[in-house]
């Protein structure tokens, strides 16, 4: 009977201890934006080729130019909402996804980027990025030479 | 004089870890003239898992609960947050635009935790394009499913993968080669892989610490291969790889030394083939298996095949499983897991004859028949386990997890879960219960 209370002690410990990280956010209602340099040629993409793209499954658009992608800030909501509006999984399940993949060795998430910008400028840079963000005139990017290729919508 | 092939091949994969190290050095070098500007620990990147975890492993008096049997019993059963608390760290830096380099430590409880047994990676890799990739160094061993990330608990939802199917494996990285080759569009991927290297490892199977309870374990070469097929929420694996043992385990040795005794190879000769038929050295042992992970919308069902076939007898050997199904409720993640191992092996040898007393003390044959007989058990898994867990992921790359596991241990299933029980042990079939929580996160 000790284990038991000893096992359930050690088990609420670790949750009071936990419960300030604890993240409240509410789910967005705006739309995010899949972006990309202008000069990649591309004009959209549909969210299969999104999904692949940013879990490591392809390293390519479908017009065979290299490419890479970048990443929000862990825990933020924008990249939360961003995996489970794309994946229509848990956020968890797509971290748990990257843990087993990066730990193993096998493939590296994308590299983080912790605002909004710097990933225009890293997406305006370099014509192999592909990134994402909240949702923006598609006209004053067009101007700063990011197209927005496909546009995400909380089902 | 010319080498054999398989001997030669052997040489050459013992030459691998020192052409690792001389790689690694000559990249390294390459590297500071080319970044010469920035410092040399610039562009790595760091990071990490772990897991906070206590299990009920000295709630029974006759059967310890353990992860694997890298683990030392002893210290397992008076320390239940030893069995799956760890630390992973870490790092990578991409030397170049194709070549990069990851290191890897796991601190864990095990019998051989020298910092040298403890790195789990340290390999060089080159991608010259989309589809190859080359990796030389230590890897991890992929050989079933899960096996190449059993460490991070946070990737999957149990507090430990099934320890039927898992806990027995002993080695957990090699040293070596491999080589990938994938293609696929964004439908669908495949994925070709091939390893060869050598690796080893020390197992504390049974209860008694130290001595020779304490058995190192080498294979060289291993090799194998596996295909992996990707589809949307569907992943199928298959994977094959023989493991040629390379040297002989502590506990047989002293077997052979008792079986050698004259006096008793000219009363009982067989005593010294069953002790021969034991042996590790120069053993194959070919592993074979088939895995799948389907998870439609928030259910998660997963599930392993595999078979053992070792040339030698007494070791581990026969037909794994494993089913996992769990659904996914927000934050939340109940499942509930089935997983079975076979082994219905009988001692297949003729009883020992009389002690010829007085040439030697009486008892001498009833007490060496004891030994043969028990070390048998040593490599039985004859169990199942059902498991119903709960995950809770209660904040950002960090989880909660509850599991209760109900194991049937079948008659002389002694080859994972220790008993302190002397020699002849005797283990009838039992049901036992043991609960366990951790804590996973990713950093």
């Amino acid at each position: 009977m000790m284990k038991y209370i000893r096992i359930l002690l050690i088990f609420s410990l670790l949750l009071l201890s936990m419960v300030s990280w604890a993240d409240n956010k509410p789910l967005d209602s705006e739309s995010i934006q899949i972006i990309v340099n202008a000069q990649s040629e591309l004009t959209q993409l549909n969210r299969k080729q999104i999904m692949s793209l940013f879990l490591g499954r392809s390293t390519r658009f479908p017009n065979g130019k290299s490419t890479k992608a970048f990443d929000n800030k862990i825990g933020s909501a924008l990249r939360d909402n961003f995996f489970e509006w794309l994946t229509r999984k848990s956020i968890s399940d797509i971290d748990a996804y990257w843990a087993r993949l990066r730990y193993s060795g096998r493939v590296y998430p994308p590299k983080v980027i912790d605002n909004l910008d710097d990933i225009l400028e890293t997406v305006r840079q370099n014509q192999s990025a592909i990134a994402y963000i909240r949702q923006q005139d598609p006209e004053q990017l067009a101007e700063q030479g990011i197209t927005v290729v496909h546009t995400l919508r909380k089902r | 004089m010319t080498l054999p092939t398989f001997d030669l091949f052997v040489w050459s994969i013992k030459k691998l870890r020192t052409c690792t190290l001389l790689a690694f050095c000559f990249f390294v070098s390459l590297h500071q003239p080319a970044y010469a500007e920035n410092s040399i620990v610039e562009g790595w990147e760091f990071s990490g898992f772990g897991t906070l975890g206590y299990a009920q492993s000295d709630k029974y008096d006759d059967i310890i609960l353990k992860r694997n049997i890298n683990q030392r019993s002893q210290k397992i059963e008076d320390n239940g947050w030893l069995v799956d608390s760890r630390l992973g760290l870490q790092v990578r830096k991409e030397i170049h635009n194709n070549w990069d380099i990851v290191g890897q430590i796991v601190i864990q409880e095990k019998v051989d935790n020298s910092v040298e047994n403890s790195i789990e990676m340290a390999f060089l890799r080159y991608q010259p394009n989309d589809a190859w990739s080359f990796r030389l160094g230590r890897m991890v061993l992929d050989t079933f499913q899960l096996s190449d990330s059993r460490d991070v608990g946070y990737s999957y939802h149990w507090v430990r993968p099934p320890t039927e199917f898992y806990g027995w494996i002993p080695f957990s990285h090699y040293d070596g080669f491999k080589t990938t080759y994938q293609l696929g569009d964004f439908d669908s991927s495949l994925r070709f892989e091939a390893f060869v290297g050598q690796t080893k490892a020390t197992v504390n199977i049974g209860y008694n610490d130290g001595g020779t309870s304490f058995n190192k374990v080498k294979a060289s070469p291993v090799y194998g291969g596996g295909i992996t097929w990707e589809k949307d929420d569907l992943t199928l694996r298959a994977y094959i790889s023989q493991f040629n043992m390379s040297e002989e385990i502590a506990a047989i040795n002293e077997l052979k030394a008792f079986t050698n005794n004259p006096a008793i190879q000219m009363y009982w000769p067989e005593a010294a083939q069953i002790a021969d038929d034991y042996s590790f050295d120069g053993a194959k042992i070919l592993y074979s298996a088939l895995g799948f992970s389907w998870t439609p919308k928030a259910w998660v069902v997963q599930g392993e095949v595999s078979r053992v076939d070792p040339s030698n007898f007494g070791t581990y050997e026969g037909p794994r499983a494993y089913l996992q199904i769990g659904h996914r409720f927000g934050k939340i993640l109940p499942h509930i897991t089935y997983s079975r191992s076979w082994d219905n092996r009988d001692y297949p040898y003729d009883p020992a004859p009389p002690t010829p007393t007085p040439t030697l003390p009486e008892g001498t044959f009833e007490a060496l028949e004891a030994i043969l007989v028990d070390n048998r058990l040593s490599g039985v898994v004859n169990q199942y386990t059902i498991s119903v867990g709960l995950r809770w992921d209660i904040a950002s790359q960090k989880a909660l997890k509850l599991q209760c596991d109900r194991t049937t241990l079948y008659d002389d299933s002694l080859g994972i879960y220790p008993t302190p029980m002397p020699v002849p042990r005797d283990w009838q079939k039992d049901t036992r219960t043991w609960c366990s929580t951790t804590f996973d996160w990713v950093f």
